[in-house]
């Protein structure tokens, strides 16, 4: 403040501009010059016209003299009188004396015109007259002059120097003022206000400068410091809102990222999950190994934690060995799970710092938008919770703020593993449900279940199959089954059964990648079995949810010669244009239609308008949960082809199949029963049962057998 | 030896003193003779050329001579070209005695301080004599005034300017008085001594001239067949005859001599015999004159008068004058006039 005081108590006049300086000196120093130019050149003026009043007092002298020389000769005083009074209108004489031989004055003459005069000239000239006796001197005529005339002349010179002078001054001063106005204050000036600007704003404008000039230099130099200030402007906003040791957002830029995260979640209605990160014991690494591994074990950890997350993830340092990680548009807590699993495997890796081999654990806790709260504040303050429990817990685990969602967690945690561990160790069990025909009451084919035996227990998919979808682990089962359905496939050809149709249930998960897809037809290939065999079903549900990417891969499987599915047919949303073009080999009519066709007329006409629908496009048909004769008579009256349910066959092991298909084959039960096509899935009549209508009384031996 | 020593010394001193006084003597000697610029036994007379310089020189020679003789040392004729240059011959003391006319005369009193002591007498015994304006009796000029009227077509033949017959009196009486500058109104001036203009006016060279009356007579004797066919169409009153001067700085012992010569010379006298007497004649008659009278500086106050009185008509004339300054110098000459008239009045001679 103080040194701003000197500037505002300074009166105006008192500071000077650059022009007013600059003429301070120019014009002192011209003024002198000029003046000392001036008055010498006045002086050099003077005397050479002070010469020339000399040569002409020399000439008028001896003018004169010659004239006077006769009449002083011939004593003519008249004409000496004469030529002495002529003398008075000579502008520049002073006085004019002729004596005689003997000193006597005969005539005197005194200028007339007396202008201011300094000084005088005289010359006096003997008149010497020659004859043949020699020169004699006649008198003596003595002339003065005075530099009257001279002194006005020189005086007129000088006015009107003076007055050029001046002028000259003038417009020296005015252009002096007018250049430096130009060249120096209005640039300045510009610069100045750029200045100004520039520390007042946040952005910095450099200055366009045209000329090239010392001013041009300073103003590229200020340009380039704009650019070093932007530089350390970015470089501070870095600072402020980074962690200097590992480059993470800090506290205050994951709280600004939380915020805005909360506000798009918020407005797009999706979830997000903010984890608190601990690392455990880090204190004793710092403590035994030294700040220094610590700082690298910190940097370490950082980076794995950036690696285990998705790149729209915000991965921040709060502060010490506490990091924040913000998950944003989840699908379901499962995916936090999973992340926060991978987190806890990926810190946990061991690593060798410094020559140590160090191994640490992190515990996370966990908030959940919108479920355990709405604002920054609660959701850390809810995590910090979380992480407080995990460790409590035992450390090097994750735990959700959600008791209830910690436990789910926990146990689809526990599902996961256990599946993997399934998977590893061939718990799984592939039962196939027969898909029988329903005028002829043969088997046409088959549909594999994947069963889990757990211990004693055998685990129905409805149990595990969600779990497993929730992560990549869907995608090994659905391979293992396709798998072991070849397997089983070649196993029954082998036994004599002949060439079986496996249906085989796949997540669309499958379908995501076109590699999956070329893993399904080289699995399928490697087996030796020819892909007809294989039908792959789909929910219709799943296959609407990614329709198009799913349909390119499908398209895919069906050139090569598999058969798609469409399973629980009517239940989806899917649009029913888009069922031409979808490359479906038959559709699979959910058991929910059927189980009140016979009592339910609207389920009835959905039946029947699904299964004509399916003949106008010449797709399959299965009916699945067919469990009362009743049905099965409606749907043959309806010509369904295919009929699947506890009414003819409940899923069994691959064994079973054997004895069943035997069964069904067999003479007695084939009686009233037509002939089927082993090879085809369409069944054509016997002959002998023409124009009989289907009746199911085979189907009810078969029914009977079955139980 | 000492003695020895001191006679050498005394004889030194001795010998020195008679070499500086020999000096001296030497060096200062010239200094006390009072004819500067003159030997001691050179005089000087100067004359004036009213004819040619030849003639005149041997008018004067015998007179010249016979003064030599009188006064012991060589008298020698100086001849200026013009009357000026004798005042001035007089005035640095080259001079000691000279000849001059009236005008000459004034001017060699007021500034050469000589003086006058003798004067001219004429072969007819007159010591006066006039100013004549002459011209051709071809011409149909009868009077000044016809001269003056047809002033356009003629040359007129002045004299010296100091030549008071042939310049003064003319100019001032003729013309100054009737305010003409002979200047202007001539178709042509020459200037020429007397007998010059004389036989120009006579051969027709000059139209009119101005000359002196004893003069034309001298001429009219020697050429009477020139003076034959010239008229005179004005004659001025008598202006005195030409005076004598000397230099006033002359030993009185020398101006007694030069002064009883003059006055006795062609007069008898004791101890001179008829012989030499009309030996001294015959001189004086080439001369023109019979004889010199006594005479002083009052001889020439007429002239001054008729000077003062050219000067006043030129003054009056002169436009270039202040008029106060005019007035003032008009007074002067009046009172001068006035001057010269009371001088004369008391003058004895």
């Amino acid at each position: 403040m103080k040194r701003f005081s000197n500037r505002v108590a300074c009166p105006r006049w008192l500071r000077p501009s650059i022009g007013t300086k600059l003429l301070l000196v120019i014009l002192p120093c011209m003024l002198a010059g000029s003046v000392v130019m001036f008055l010498m050149f006045e002086r050099f003026t003077y005397n050479q016209r002070v010469s020339e009043l000399g040569a002409r007092l020399d000439a008028f002298a001896i003018t004169q003299a010659t004239s006077l020389i006769k009449p002083m000769w011939t004593f003519d005083t008249e004409t000496v009188e004469r030529l002495f009074r002529s003398y008075a209108d000579i502008p520049e004489l002073f006085s004019a004396e002729l004596r005689n031989t003997r000193g006597q004055v005969i005539a005197t003459a005194h200028g007339r015109q007396f202008a201011d005069f300094d000084e005088t000239f005289s010359r006096e000239t003997p008149l010497v007259r020659q004859t043949a006796d020699g020169s004699h001197i006649v008198g003596q005529l003595t002339i003065t002059f005075h530099d009257g005339l001279v002194r006005s002349e020189v005086a007129r010179q000088r006015r009107a120097g003076v007055i050029v002078l001046s002028g000259t001054f003038l417009l020296l001063a005015a252009a002096t003022l007018l250049a430096v106005s130009r060249l120096v204050v209005a640039p300045l000036a510009r610069l100045r206000d750029s200045f100004h600007q520039n520390a007042a704003s946040e952005k910095r404008e450099p200055l366009a400068w045209s000329s090239n000039d010392e001013l041009g230099a300073v103003t590229r130099a200020y340009n380039l410091l704009l650019q070093e200030i932007d530089q350390r402007a970015l470089e501070i906003h870095h600072l402020a809102h980074h962690d200097t040791l590992t480059g993470l957002p800090n506290r205050r830029l994951l709280e600004d990222r939380l915020r805005h995260a909360l506000a798009m979640a918020e407005r797009e209605g999706r979830s997000l999950a903010v984890l608190f990160a601990d690392i455990d014991n880090f204190k004793v690494v710092n403590d035994t190994l030294g700040h220094e591994v610590g700082d690298d074990l910190i940097c370490l950890i950082a980076g794995r934690l950036i690696a285990t997350v998705r790149s729209m993830d915000t991965v921040a340092r709060w502060g010490g060995d506490e990091f924040v990680v913000i998950i944003e548009n989840i699908a379901s807590p499962a995916e936090v799970t999973s992340i926060s699993e991978k987190i806890v495997t990926a810190i946990g890796q061991p690593v060798t710092l410094d020559n140590n081999l160090l191994c640490v654990g992190v515990s996370i806790g966990i908030s959940l938008f919108p479920d355990d709260g709405h604002d920054s504040v609660t959701l850390i303050k809810n995590a910090d919770i979380a992480l407080f429990e995990a460790k409590r817990r035992g450390r090097n685990a994750f735990h959700f703020f959600d008791q209830t969602m910690n436990s789910r967690a926990l146990r689809r945690l526990g599902v996961d593993v256990a599946l993997r561990q399934a998977l590893q160790s061939n718990q799984f069990e592939l039962h196939y449900q027969p898909q029988v025909s329903g005028a002829s009451g043969r088997m046409v084919g088959v549909e594999a279940l994947i069963r889990w035996r757990s211990g004693d227990d055998l685990v129905p998919p409805d149990q595990f199959i969600p779990v497993a979808e929730e992560s990549d682990l869907i995608v090994a089962i659905g391979d293992w089954v396709l798998r072991e359905a070849c397997a089983q496939i070649t196993r029954w050809k082998a036994s004599g059964l002949g060439d079986i149709h496996v249906a085989v249930n796949l997540s669309t998960r499958h379908f995501r990648r076109p590699e999956d897809v070329e893993k399904i037809i080289a699995a399928v290939g490697a087996s030796g079995v020819s892909p007809h065999l294989i039908e792959i079903e789909m929910t219709e549900s799943a296959l609407m949810h990614d329709r198009d990417n799913v349909a390119t891969q499908l398209k895919r499987l069906r050139e090569h010669g598999f058969g798609i599915a469409i399973d629980d047919f009517g239940t989806g949303y899917s649009n029913l244009s888009d069922l031409p073009r979808l490359p479906v080999t038959t559709l699979k009519i959910d058991r929910s239609f059927i189980k009140d066709i016979e009592h339910n007329k609207d389920d009835a006409e959905i039946v029947r308008t699904i299964i004509a629908m399916a003949h106008t496009l010449k797709l399959g048909l299965v009916a699945e949960g067919v469990e009362t004769e009743g049905q099965v008579t409606f749907l043959l009256n309806c010509a369904c082809d295919v009929i699947q349910g506890y009414f003819f066959a409940h899923p069994m092991p691959a064994q079973d199949i054997e004895t069943f298909v035997t069964k069904t084959a067999s003479p007695e039960t084939l009686g009233t029963m037509r002939h089927c096509d082993e090879t085809a899935s369409a069944v054509t009549p016997a002959p002998n049962t023409a124009d009989k209508p289907t009746t199911p009384i085979c189907c009810q031996d078969i029914h009977k057998k079955c139980g | 030896m000492p003695f020895r020593r001191s006679l050498l010394v005394a004889r030194m001193f001795f010998h020195g003193l008679l070499a500086a006084f020999a000096f001296f003597a030497a060096v200062l000697a010239p200094m006390r003779a009072p004819w500067a610029g003159e030997s001691p036994n050179i005089m000087r007379f100067g004359l004036i050329s009213v004819q040619t310089a030849d003639e005149v020189r041997r008018q004067w020679a015998p007179l010249l001579s016979a003064l030599s003789e009188q006064l012991g040392v060589t008298v020698e004729p100086h001849l200026s070209k013009d009357y000026a240059g004798v005042v001035w011959a007089l005035s640095e003391k080259r001079d000691s005695i000279a000849w001059l006319g009236n005008k000459a005369g004034i001017d060699a009193v007021d500034n050469a301080d000589a003086e006058v002591f003798a004067r001219m007498v004429f072969a007819n015994g007159e010591t006066g004599y006039h100013s004549l304006l002459i011209v051709h009796d071809a011409l149909p000029l009868a009077t000044s005034a016809d001269v003056l009227e047809h002033a356009a077509q003629l040359t007129l033949g002045l004299g010296d300017p100091n030549s008071t017959s042939g310049y003064l009196v003319p100019t001032s009486l003729l013309f100054a008085r009737n305010g003409i500058d002979p200047e202007k109104l001539f178709r042509r001036i020459v200037s020429a001594n007397h007998e010059s203009n004389i036989l120009a006016v006579g051969d027709g060279r000059v139209d009119v001239a101005a000359v002196a009356s004893n003069h034309f007579a001298e001429v009219a004797k020697a050429h009477p067949d020139v003076t034959r066919h010239i008229r005179i169409v004005w004659r001025s009153p008598e202006i005195p005859s030409d005076p004598i001067l000397w230099r006033r700085d002359l030993p009185e012992r020398t101006k007694n001599s030069i002064r009883a010569f003059f006055l006795n010379y062609g007069v008898p006298g004791i101890g001179k015999t008829d012989a030499s007497r009309a030996k001294q004649q015959g001189v004086l008659a080439r001369l023109g004159l019979t004889g010199f009278i006594a005479s002083t500086d009052r001889q020439l106050l007429p002239v001054r008068a008729v000077e003062l009185f050219r000067g006043r008509l030129t003054l009056e004339a002169d436009s270039t004058l202040d008029p106060d300054e005019r007035r003032r110098r008009l007074a002067a000459i009046d009172g001068r006039l006035a001057d010269l008239e009371r001088m004369e009045s008391t003058s004895v001679q």
